[in-house]
């Protein structure tokens, strides 16, 4: 039985998992959601003695109620993460009215590779320091990644005169340099399934219908992810 | 009767000078213009300028930066990317020459892109061979980050009510074929230092004079309103390249620019001159502002000569009031000042 918690796209694994019938292997996975992705923006666990523990929000009530547990130990690894690739607070963040990272632009101010990295670094600090602590307390963490933008949510950009190019720049940016933080750390990621994409953009029939989560899964690419999982718990 | 009969104290050396503690020295400074809470300052120039940009700051005076550091950019960083230290990233401008060159590129007046310096394996802008400590990845990136730069520095120059511009050094390197000059010798920090392209330059009044007269039309030509507040760095040369001892071309150095603040401030009535440099630099304060190395100049000193400036400038409605109106002040969070000689010192330390 594998622990799978974190963001919003925890819940789209969640919501794959609700359709697999009760024989599925897949069904014995604690699979759920602790915080929307702005929940993981400030500093939300904190190391106990025998492991991490969450604070602030609801994240710790939810762990107790659907896991069972108050602090996540070494006997929880390996534990998988939907934490961290989920950019849309950082894409839509108001200061891409102010900055760009796309050469070209020239009504705004340019940010470096350079900068771009330590701020998007410092985007996810909070969420670093969490797979610290777990790493500290010998707990492994793998990533599940979150899937890229859907196509059709990169073709309208939400923020000032940001087009569709930069955002695709922006979202390559803000991924590489993500895995670049875990690559570090030498945490494994499990990247989004080959077969849930289209052109690099998670495929149409995958995209949740509902317009309020247009950058999310749905439950058919939810059981694809849960798929994967069962694979890495099976190869390591 | 005499002329002088009728001057005040601090005409003569010994009540104002001779008599007291030099902690007692006052009126050194009397303000030829007001600064009002509301007027936006911009602040560029050498290293002493900084200090000057943080206390002024600090008062909650309508400081202006037009090159912020974005959300999220971990202010452990802010100084090492040369954000909020000046109105805009230009590092350490140096001489006249360096300022008027600045201005001109920023105006569109002066060509600008074939410089360009290589540096392990990277790209770093001439002009400000050390705003990132990461050499950029390409050409176009470095040209991408100096452009955007350049429209910074155009908001400086256009929505700026008082300059407060620090005169820093005589010296500079220069390309023989542009006259570009460069605040750091080429091999330094970026790029390969090349006899045949790259000349030693130590300006003289005229040149230094000529070069800020001109630096003040090209402002005042787009900004009319535009006022200047001068001051010369007391920060002695970290190495010169004249020939000399360390020592007497620092003095010359200083004194070709203190003649020059002198001049200009005589020139017009939208300049003032803020004598910072005789506080911490004549003889009567001891060197007591400077750091053991003597070169530095310490916190005391700085809270020292800033004192006798806003002694003058009491900004009425300024303090927390205005700093919390100020949108735009991503701040340095130490009082160490950004001063890319020291890294020239760094290199010497090197050779020795």
């Amino acid at each position: 039985m594998a622990l799978v918690i974190g963001d919003s796209h925890a819940r789209i694994i969640a919501t794959g998992q609700e359709t697999l019938p009760a024989d599925d292997p897949a069904k014995a996975h604690r699979v759920f959601m602790l915080a929307v992705g702005r929940g993981f923006l400030k500093r939300f666990s904190v190391e106990t003695p025998n492991g991490v523990r969450f604070r602030g929000g609801r994240k710790q009530e939810f762990l107790l109620s659907n896991a069972g547990i108050e602090d996540l130990t070494p006997s929880n690894s390996p534990l998988f993460l939907s934490l961290g690739f989920h950019g849309v607070y950082f894409f839509h963040s108001k200061l891409w009215n102010d900055y760009t990272i796309a050469e070209g632009v020239t009504d705004r101010q340019f940010l470096s590779q350079s900068a771009f990295k330590l701020m998007a670094t410092r985007f996810n600090f909070h969420i670093l320091s969490f797979l610290d602590q777990l790493k500290a307390k010998g707990i492994k963490p793998v990533i599940v990644a979150a899937p890229p933008l859907p196509a059709r949510f990169v073709a309208q950009p939400k923020v000032g005169s940001m087009d569709t190019a930069e955002l695709l720049m922006l979202e390559t940016a803000y991924r590489k340099t993500f895995s670049a933080a875990l690559r570090r750390r030498k945490i494994d990621i499990i990247a989004p399934p080959e077969a849930a994409l289209e052109d690099g953009r998670l495929a149409a029939r995958l995209i949740r219908s509902d317009d309020q989560y247009e950058y999310h899964g749905n439950a058919d690419y939810g059981v694809m992810v849960l798929r994967q999982i069962e694979d890495y718990l099976a190869n390591n | 009767m005499n002329p002088y009969r009728s001057l005040p104290k601090k005409a003569f050396w010994k009540p104002a000078i001779s008599e007291r503690s030099f902690l007692d020295i006052d009126e050194l400074y009397v303000k030829k213009f007001e600064i009002d809470p509301t007027d936006r300052i911009v602040t560029a120039g050498s290293c002493f300028a900084q200090h000057i940009a943080r206390k002024l700051r600090e008062r909650g005076y309508n400081y202006r930066d037009y090159e912020q550091a974005p959300a999220y950019f971990p202010t452990s960083k802010l100084k090492s990317y040369n954000f909020g230290v000046y109105s805009a990233r230009y590092c350490n401008i140096y001489t006249t020459r360096q300022l008027l060159q600045t201005i001109e590129r920023a105006l569109g007046q002066r060509d600008h892109l074939g410089q360009v310096w290589e540096k392990d394996g990277g790209f770093v802008d001439p002009f400000r061979p050390v705003v990132e400590p990461v050499p950029y990845k390409t050409a176009d990136e470095m040209l991408a980050a100096r452009a955007s730069h350049y429209r910074a520095v155009r908001r400086v120059i256009e929505e700026s009510d008082i300059m407060v511009f620090t005169l820093g050094l005589t010296e500079a390197w220069i390309d023989k074929a542009t006259g570009d000059v460069f605040p750091m010798c080429p091999g330094t920090q970026g790029g390969t230092f090349d006899p045949n392209a790259h000349a030693f330059a130590n300006f003289g009044f005229a040149e230094v004079y000529d070069d800020l007269k001109r630096a003040i039309a090209l402002l005042k030509g787009v900004n009319p309103g535009l006022k200047f507040l001068f001051t010369v760095s007391p920060v002695p040369l970290t190495a010169t390249a004249s020939d000399q001892h360390v020592l007497p071309a620092t003095v010359y150095s200083k004194s070709v620019l203190r003649a020059v603040a002198g001049q200009i401030y005589q020139d017009y009535d939208f300049a003032d001159y803020f004598p910072s440099f005789e506080v911490v630099s004549s003889h009567p304060f001891n060197g007591f502002a400077f750091e053991p190395n003597k070169r530095e100049v310490n916190t005391k000193g700085v809270d020292f000569v800033m004192q006798h400036f806003f002694s003058q400038h009491t900004a009425a409605g300024a303090g927390a009031a205005a700093v919390s109106a100020l949108p735009d002040t991503a701040g340095v969070d130490d009082d160490e000042a950004v001063c890319e000689e020291m890294l020239l010192e760094q290199e010497a330390a090197k050779w020795r």
